[in-house]
């Protein structure tokens, strides 16, 4: 009965959990903003024989504009994963002796996922309770590190062709053909995975409704959807007692109505996308 | 009795010559009778038919003349199906009749046709011809007037091959041959029968040996007169030795490239691409494998700027790419890429640009790799999409019952 523990403790009204710290949120929204528009050029190659694409290029004004703003977008995106890197470097190092590789605030995977993954499968079929999760779910560290695999697979192919003549001094021309199709496969799976998978688990689940979720512009959870989502979490901190260290103030209106907008605004810019993709999708299937 | 008997005999004598003499009267009467009858009825007779015919034309002035004019009349002189033209002599200048292959001209579908229906300025038999005030021949104006007058009856289904025509010609107006002549504008660049016969024009049927034929000599109908550099260049590709020596009409001749009436200016990118398209009318399977790069996509896009077909093949001295001349064929490849490739190095020669992924014998890489690739779509989306439909299904009837339960936490934990 851990919830009542809080329930006496006075700091908890008007407060709410952090989560993410403000320089985190503005790189999830720079990488969102940069991968939409990576969606968007590159679809309208990839899908060129759809009816929609030829009308993207022209508002673009040509191929060679929309290449200029991919490859802008690929650096912004690319720049973004690589001081993420550094970031994380210097958190681990500066944390070297303590840090638990393995440990509940690691997003490194750990048989206790595996145990998550099978508990939710038990809970979705009625044959167990729903599990409960520390700081982060199976859910975000695969989002997490899916990233790190989008990033090398479709990173590396994007710059081999980017800079065709320094790839084709040292390999063969093949590996064109390849990065071409790897290149492609992979965003499509990156995007409709984005626009379907990554917007369900944050936005559009039955306890999530409505839509969006505003954590990652805000920063910060109620303490109620905390000590529902990440109760171990929540547990643990109290028992340690170091759940005050992350309470922060409710944040203001404003920020919460402007998250709200935002949010809703990526969210059809990204359903908009899908279905660009599908139709897509659709016709390169049916050609 | 002697002297009765010597009257009798003179009476009996005087009524036979009677008799002779009235026979003769009435078979001079009979001769004046038909004599007359012919000289005033023949000329009566010949003045009332020609009254009828001038009343059939209908006061038309030219239908007056028909008879003088008709095609058998023309074809007196302009005949060059019976053998040689014979010059006519006016002011020391001889000059030979314009010969019409009459033989041809009466299976085109103009056979029927009266020369003068066209040829509205010829009004005289004589050669020379003084033109009258009648418009030249002009096959726009007549077709397009006879789509006007089917249009107004009703008869556009039935004649659908003229509706052909009609769309031919809008086509022509905005093509390249349709605009003035840069050296004479007074003259297009090629007019309808430049191109086309007028007077044996027949497109035959599709799938007959005819309308092989007739497609086997159009190389030389864009090439002899005009595009001959072209024609030159063409004899020597893949497609001009099959057409103009295999006689092979499963080859290209320039009009499977450029279009027919429509021909554009070849500078022009909505052109550019209308032939990349053209060439994958019968190279379908390249034509899609080119739309699987980069390339392919900015034309599907609209753009011309990318490699296209004849780009890297070469165009009107196409030569298949075993041949050492070929500019695709592997030795003289980097220097066709270096064409828009500046900097390119080796490794673009392995390049497939019409790679494609059910090959495994020419492209291993690609038919692994996209193997590869449809794999794990499938499992990341099989696993992740039950995931969620399950998780869905899970959350929304917990929630309903949880309505129920407003402290929800004391059933799970």
């Amino acid at each position: 009965m851990t919830h009542r523990i809080t329930d006496e403790l006075p700091q908890e009204h008007g407060k709410q959990v952090r989560r993410f710290g403000l320089i985190w949120r503005i790189a999830h929204l720079c990488f969102a903003l940069s991968v939409m528009l990576l969606i968007l050029t590159g679809m309208a190659v990839f899908y060129a024989d759809t009816t929609w694409a030829p009308v993207i290029m022209q508002a673009f004004g040509s191929p060679k504009v929309a290449g200029i703003v991919h490859r802008t977008s690929a650096a912004i995106m690319l720049s973004i994963f690589f001081l993420h890197l550094v970031g994380v470097a210097i958190n681990i190092a500066r944390n070297w002796k303590a840090f638990k590789w393995f440990g509940p605030d690691s997003l490194v995977p750990n048989w206790q996922d595996f145990k998550d993954v099978y508990g939710m499968f038990k809970w979705f079929l009625g044959k167990g309770p729903r599990p409960v999760f520390d700081r982060w779910t199976y859910w975000e560290k695969f989002d997490y590190w899916a990233v790190f695999w989008g990033m090398g697979i479709i990173g590396s192919t994007g710059m081999m062709l980017a800079f065709p003549n320094v790839t084709a001094s040292f390999l063969p021309g093949w590996v064109f053909n390849v990065a071409t199709i790897v290149h492609g496969e992979e965003a499509f799976l990156a995007a409709v995975f984005l626009f379907t998978v990554h917007f369900f688990n944050n936005h559009f689940r039955p306890d999530k409704m409505p839509p969006p979720d505003v954590v990652m512009f805000t920063g910060s959870v109620p303490m109620e959807e905390f000590k529902r989502e990440h109760t171990a979490q929540y547990t643990r901190m109290v028992e340690a007692g170091k759940l005050e260290k992350y309470l922060v103030d409710t944040p203001p209106r404003a920020l919460t109505l402007g998250s709200k907008i935002l949010g809703l605004a990526l969210i059809a810019v990204g359903l908009t996308l899908l279905v660009l993709v599908i139709v897509g999708f659709v016709s390169a299937s049916t050609r | 009795m002697p002297a009765n008997r010597h009257d009798q005999a003179v009476g009996r004598l005087i009524e036979r010559v009677t008799k002779i003499i009235m026979i003769y009267i009435i078979h001079i009467i009979k001769f004046a009778i038909m004599a007359t009858v012919i000289c005033f009825a023949g000329p009566l007779t010949i003045v009332q038919t020609e009254a009828a015919a001038k009343e059939i034309a209908g006061g038309h002035e030219i239908a007056a003349q028909l008879p003088k004019l008709d095609n058998a009349t023309c074809l007196t002189c302009h005949d060059a199906s019976k053998g040689e033209l014979k010059a006519t002599e006016t002011n020391g200048n001889s000059q030979l009749p314009h010969g019409i292959d009459n033989i041809r001209l009466g299976k085109s579908v103009h056979g029927e046709m009266q020369c003068i229906a066209c040829h509205k300025e010829i009004t005289d038999i004589a050669a020379p011809h003084k033109k009258g005030a009648g418009q030249k021949a002009d096959c726009i104006q007549c077709h397009l007037e006879l789509w006007e007058a089917a249009k107004k009856e009703n008869l556009t289904k039935e004649k659908a091959r003229l509706g052909v025509v009609v769309r031919n010609i809008e086509t022509y107006k905005n093509s390249f041959h349709a605009r003035p002549n840069k050296e004479d504008k007074s003259h297009v660049n090629a007019a309808c029968d430049d191109c086309h016969n007028s007077h044996t024009f027949n497109v035959p049927p599709q799938g007959t040996s005819r309308r092989t034929d007739w497609h086997l000599t159009i190389p030389n109908v864009c090439g002899k007169k005009c595009h001959t550099d072209e024609l030159e260049e063409y004899a020597t590709s893949v497609h001009g030795k099959k057409v103009l020596e295999e006689h092979n009409q499963k080859a290209a001749v320039c009009i499977d490239c450029h279009t027919t009436h429509g021909i554009a200016n070849t500078s022009k990118d909505t052109f550019k691409i209308s032939i990349t398209e053209n060439c994958g009318s019968c190279h379908t399977e390249n034509l899609k494998s080119y739309r699987d790069t980069y390339h392919g996509q900015v034309n599907k896009l609209g753009f011309g700027y990318t490699a296209k077909c004849y780009d890297c093949h070469g165009s009107h001295g196409i030569l298949s790419p075993k041949d050492p001349e070929s500019k695709v064929h592997p030795d003289n490849r980097l220097k066709t890429c270096q064409k828009c490739h500046k900097e390119a190095t080796q490794g673009f020669v392995t390049f497939s640009p019409h790679a494609n992924t059910h090959n495994l014998g020419r492209y291993p890489q690609v038919w692994i790799v996209s193997r590869f690739m449809w794999a794990l779509l499938a499992w990341v989306f099989a696993f992740f999409w039950l995931h969620t439909g399950l998780w869905w299904y899970r959350e929304a009837r917990d929630r309903k019952a949880r309505k129920n339960h407003p402290d929800w936490r004391k059933e799970t934990k």
